[in-house]
């Protein structure tokens, strides 16, 4: 369906949590992960001694009070960032598409590319011919419901209109992980929803490695296997959740008993953690 | 012209009545053509009147048209002069100097903001010389030139080429700067590094910065020029302003006044053209400013 073959699961992701004979496929790891931002007046201590291993095909998502550092861990994951301690891997790179595709919280896509140069950027930085890059970027502008708007400016777009541009970007990149920090954050209510079934559409059939920040609980449990919920300021890990909804998924589960019940003791377990950042900073 | 189509009423059903939708965009775009076509009629309105009061004043003996000569005498020098090839040499010889000082002064004033912009050590060394320089009233070092370079064709172009090098050096710096780290990081991201990181992000970010720099410095380049032609020049538009006034000839005075103030208009028309062409994702602002509580129903 697709001419990129860097697009297709490879033989190994195809099981949804990539386990083979020996042991689960990791496709990034941080070990004692520890992040200093330093200023001349002030260090902020981002992340404290954070480990987390992500298997391969798997959907994780990363839940925290605002300023925990759940963005820092996602561009340290993603090579965007050095830790100031600690070890990182992320997958082999095995072709010229990187292995990491970004979903930035705002101001990721370009104001001088119109919606469909934006969404074939990863690709033309990975020197694929403009057939090829544009081909498959429409495919994704068709897929985000955006192919009308292939020829606009960002400035033309709404808010929701641009996430989606930035998401089709990083599907269409081809890489086989996707890093997304808080990408349908600014979103209202009802594109939020689609654009959320969308993405578990969109994963259930890519099954490709992907690290989700998000501020909402509901968001979190729809769509990830795991959730990783951070503590306020420095960062820790402080739960590692797994979530036992199976795919296929559909948004009906947040109306089961299940889902209500994670949902009240994820937020029980981080109303401190939100008290804390909103009292200190 | 206050006789418009009114959109049918929405009431009406019968087959023949036309879209409302339709007819709603069709009065919204006429009512946009009829406030362009107003606006642009009070653009000509104004200096048409103030000529034909200058002209009255003349006529009426109020003001002395020895030093305010009517507009109409001042068209027949014109004629006369590019009849006789002297007006048409003279802003040659301007436009020469002008469009060489200010071509150069531009690559040099991008290219050093660029690398400026890109090569910290470089910025660390230079950016504090000019910033001081800037302020420096560039006639004023004038004088040097003539007495390095005599009384050639090189110090007027090159007084030009200095105006416009350090407002395009600054304003492309600061466009550098002014780059929003998240969109270079989400380049970076999409592997755009070095010469593909300057070529698809950071030359299209300082573009807009850099034609600010240009319309600027469009009129102050007419500004040097004209004020190096009084006093370094026997030719040009300049020479022709400054002479008339001495040979008290106030005629040709004005028209080289007119020249030049036409040479600035067209220059910055052709830099405005130009940053459409290659800005086109440029957001033109949608909606009007208004002191009207609510806008005016269409039609
Ligand atoms: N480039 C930076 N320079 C200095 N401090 C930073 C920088 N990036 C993040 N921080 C600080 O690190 C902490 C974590 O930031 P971030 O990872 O963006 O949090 P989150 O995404 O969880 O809201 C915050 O206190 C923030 O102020
Ligand atoms: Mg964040």
């Amino acid at each position: 369906m697709y001419s990129l073959d860097a697009r297709k699961p490879r033989a190994d992701e195809t099981t949804s949590a990539g386990v083979g004979a020996d042991g689960p496929d990791i496709a990034y790891s941080a070990r004692d992960v520890s992040k200093v931002f330093y200023a001349p007046d002030r260090s902020v201590t981002a992340l404290d001694g954070v480990s987390l291993d992500v298997e391969a095909g798997s959907f994780t998502c990363i839940v925290g009070p605002s300023g925990c550092g759940k963005s820092t861990l996602l561009r340290i994951l993603g090579g965007l960032e050095q830790a100031t301690i600690g070890q990182v891997t992320a997958p082999e790179r095995k072709s010229a598409v990187p292995v990491s595709a970004f979903v930035f919280q705002e101001h990721g896509v370009f104001p001088w590319f119109t919606v469909l140069e934006n969404v074939a950027f990863g690709l033309r930085m990975a020197g694929f011919s403009r057939e090829e890059r544009n081909a498959t970027a429409r495919t994704w502008l068709e897929y985000v419901g955006l192919s009308e708007f292939a020829n606009s400016y960002p400035h033309q777009l709404s808010g929701g209109m641009k996430q989606r541009t930035a998401i089709a970007r990083a599907f269409a990149t081809g890489s086989p992980c996707l890093l997304m920090d808080e990408p349908l954050g600014a979103l209202d209510a009802q594109t939020r929803r689609l654009m959320q079934e969308q993405l578990i559409e969109l994963w259930e059939r890519e099954r490709k490695t992907v690290v989700l920040v998000t501020h909402a609980i509901e968001e979190a449990l729809l769509l990830g296997d795991r959730i990783i919920l951070m503590s306020a300021r420095p960062g820790q890990i402080k739960e590692d959740i797994k979530v036992p909804f199976d795919h296929p998924r559909n948004i009906d589960i947040e109306s089961t008993p299940e889902f209500a019940d994670m949902k009240h003791n994820i937020w029980e377990s981080l109303r401190d953690e939100v008290q804390k950042s909103v009292v200190f900073s | 012209m206050t006789t418009m189509s009114k959109p049918a009423p929405v009431s009406a059903r019968s087959d023949s009545t036309p879209d409302p939708m339709a007819a709603a965009l069709e009065s919204e775009r006429k009512r946009t053509r009829r406030l362009t076509r107003r606006y642009a009629l009070l653009a000509l309105a104004t200096p048409t009147v103030l000529l034909l009061v200058w002209q009255a004043l003349g006529s009426l003996g109020i003001t002395d048209t020895r030093i305010f000569p009517p507009p109409s005498d001042i068209a027949r020098y014109a004629v006369d002069m590019t009849a006789s090839g002297q007006l048409p040499e003279a802003v040659g010889i301007t436009v020469a100097r002008l469009m060489v000082g200010y071509v150069a002064g531009a690559i040099v004033g991008i290219a050093m903001g660029l690398v400026m912009g890109v090569w910290k050590p470089l910025q660390a060394a230079f950016d504090p010389l000019f910033s001081a320089l800037y302020a420096l009233p560039k006639i004023s070092i004038l004088p040097i030139l003539l007495l390095i370079f005599g009384f050639t064709e090189t110090p007027r172009v090159l007084l030009v080429m200095i105006g416009v090098f350090f407002i395009l050096q600054i304003n492309t710096l600061a466009g550098i700067r002014q780059i929003d780290p998240r969109v270079l990081e989400a380049a970076t991201a999409y592997g755009a590094t070095g010469w593909r990181l300057f070529r698809y992000v950071v030359l299209p970010a300082v573009l807009p910065s850099v034609f600010t720099g240009l319309r600027v410095s469009a009129g102050m380049a007419v500004t040097i020029i004209t004020s190096v032609e009084f006093v370094a020049a026997d030719n040009g538009v300049g020479f022709l302003i400054w002479n008339s006034w001495q040979i008290f000839q106030p005629g040709p005075m004005y028209v080289g006044m007119a020249s030049v103030a036409l040479l600035g208009a067209i220059l910055t028309a052709l830099v405005l053209g130009l940053e459409r062409i290659l800005i086109p994702w440029r957001s033109v602002s949608g909606r009007r400013f208004t002191l009207r509580r609510r806008p005016r129903p269409a039609a």
